[in-house]
């Protein structure tokens, strides 16, 4: 679905690269998760996957960056955007309307669907969402999470077949991460492709199928969830905080009391302690 | 009530007409506000435009808008009531001579600005930006990106008096008080933080922009809106109600 083959690029200005040959596959129907450290790279490749780079941001790319059969560098990123929807992490600056509901409708309106289809689009969106309530709500009168979930809702509701999320938890407490994980994961259930770049790899490890480890703009490993987990050290090396359930057993390995796979969830790593217990 | 050119959305007299249509109107009161010769006509444009506001819900705001306008338009009624040598002189200021005919053509001149300004800000407050750049495409066949691009704009002046303000609150937080009554030391305060406000307003409009184009704006057309515009027997009334009074100001 999304197929990058030796991505490097440079911002103009910038001295360093942003993203140094990156190679990355991701498979259509995957949930695919980017992590690493601030200044990893990862809102890059979000965004050269998203045609926003070198499009709107400008620099010397090298490599080709192909979705859904289209190479991003001949495709004007607004041919993408029903392919292809973008949630960046700056959201205030993507809410462009003056309520909820204007906002939701915008994408709708400009790709020119039937009435009836808008009504029913925008209001499942929001109902995946739960922010129905915030229908006539003005955008200002939102808090940062209302405002992240009404520009995810904006992006859900034109159902594109890939979902490009940057830092999408960034402005959530907890339960509301778990909630926009699980839309994320009933979204993917249903066919869409998503690539999430994450701070929180406790999430991600949950969710994702796959998973992208960048430092300092390469990719240091990228492969199933599973696997990448595994590789504590590799993931202490690229900046990344362990989940407490990864540190517990990687410390549990340590000390020879366990030799299975990282839990990815609370329910495994319940299971691992159990086992160790008995 | 909402910013200067934000909208709350009411249901009076001024929201039910057609965007556009309220907007030409504005325009057109505007206009007639700075042609006509005499401060009665300005005066009857000004208290039409805010009785207009008061049976929309927008009295408190047409007041204060007026009385806003009415402390800009202290400069040019000084200079006017100053420089005019017409006249039969009413007081003697050593090199200046306040006449007559000097303190008709201030107060006309401030009473211009207030009359002319007054529909214009007011129709903002009672138009939703959507509903102005949807209306401008389906009733004037403006192409969207040009009407959404004024939008942005009228948009950008109450963002940026948004941004200035949590800025302020900032400030105030760490110790500047911006509470002084001094009116130089005050802009000193404050003429260092315009710079970087400016450059970040500029920043998200641009970011703005990549958010709109990835949403398929730029294939937005006529009929694409989710809501209709069509014009009716109230902007009808509207229109026939501005060309009396507006005929009024000039007979007066």
């Amino acid at each position: 679905m999304i197929k990058i083959e030796n991505l490097s690029f440079i911002y103009d200005g910038g001295r360093k690269k942003a993203l140094d040959d990156v190679s990355l596959h991701v498979p259509k129907g995957a949930f695919y998760g980017v992590a690493g450290a601030s200044c990893s790279g990862k809102s890059t490749l979000l965004r050269a996957v998203a045609g926003i780079v070198p499009h709107f941001m400008r620099g010397r790319f090298f490599g080709t960056v192909t979705v859904a059969g289209v190479d991003t560098l001949s495709a004007e990123p607004q041919q993408l955007a029903r392919t292809a929807g973008f949630v960046g992490e700056d959201i205030e600056s993507q809410l462009i309307c003056e309520t909820v509901e204007e906002e939701i409708y915008f994408g709708l309106e400009n790709f020119a669907l039937p009435h009836d289809e808008i009504e029913v689009r925008a209001a499942a969106a929001m109902e995946m969402l739960s922010i129905a309530s915030l229908r006539g709500r003005r955008i200002s009168s939102l808090s940062g999470g209302q405002k992240q979930k009404t520009a995810l809702a904006a992006m859900i509701a034109l159902s594109p077949q890939i979902l490009i999320l940057d830092n999408p938890s960034a402005e959530l407490d907890p339960a509301a991460t778990e909630n926009l994980y699980s839309a994320l994961a009933e979204l993917n259930a249903g066919g869409m492709t998503i690539i999430t770049a994450e701070q929180k790899a406790g999430v991600l490890c949950r969710f994702a199928t796959h998973m992208t480890i960048l430092k300092e703009g390469r990719a240091l490993a990228s492969a199933p969830v599973q696997q990448v987990m595994d590789d504590t050290e590799l993931l202490r090396d690229a900046g990344i905080m362990l989940p407490r359930r990864a540190e517990l057993s990687s410390r549990l390995k340590a000390e020879g009391l366990y030799s299975g796979g990282t839990p990815l969830d609370i329910q495994q790593a319940a299971g691992m302690v159990k086992g160790i217990m008995q | 009530m909402k910013g200067l050119l934000e909208c709350d959305g009411g249901k009076g007299v001024i929201y039910a007409v057609n965007p556009s249509l309220k907007v030409i109107i504005a325009f057109a009161a505007g206009m007639s506000a700075f042609a006509v010769k005499s401060i009665s006509g300005a005066l009857f444009i000004a208290l039409f435009t805010i009785a207009a506001a008061y049976f929309s819900g927008l009295g408190k705001k047409a007041v204060s808008t007026a009385l806003l306008i009415a402390k800009i338009s202290i400069l040019f009624f000084v200079i006017q009531l100053l420089c005019v040598r017409r006249g039969n002189p009413i007081l003697n200021l050593g090199f200046f001579s306040i006449t007559d005919a000097g303190l008709y053509y201030a107060v006309m001149m401030a009473l211009k600005l207030i009359a002319a300004s007054l529909p214009l800000v007011l129709v903002l407050s009672a138009t939703k930006r959507s509903d102005l750049a949807n209306s401008l495409v389906y009733n004037l066949h403006i192409p969207f990106k040009y009407a959404f691009a004024l939008t942005t704009t009228l948009n950008f002046i109450p963002g940026l008096a948004s941004e200035m303000a949590q800025v302020m609150e900032a400030q105030k937080a760490r110790g500047v008080d911006f509470e002084i009554k001094n009116p130089i030391k005050k802009a000193a305060l404050i003429v260092p933080l315009c710079l970087p406000l400016m450059l970040s307003c500029v920043r998200r409009t641009e970011n703005s922009a990549i958010a709109a184009q990835l949403r398929g704006f730029e294939l937005r057309g006529r009929g694409s809106a989710y809501k209709k515009y069509p014009l009716g027997m109230k902007d009808a009334i509207a229109v026939l109600a501005c060309a009396v009074v507006l005929s009024a100001a000039f007979i007066l």
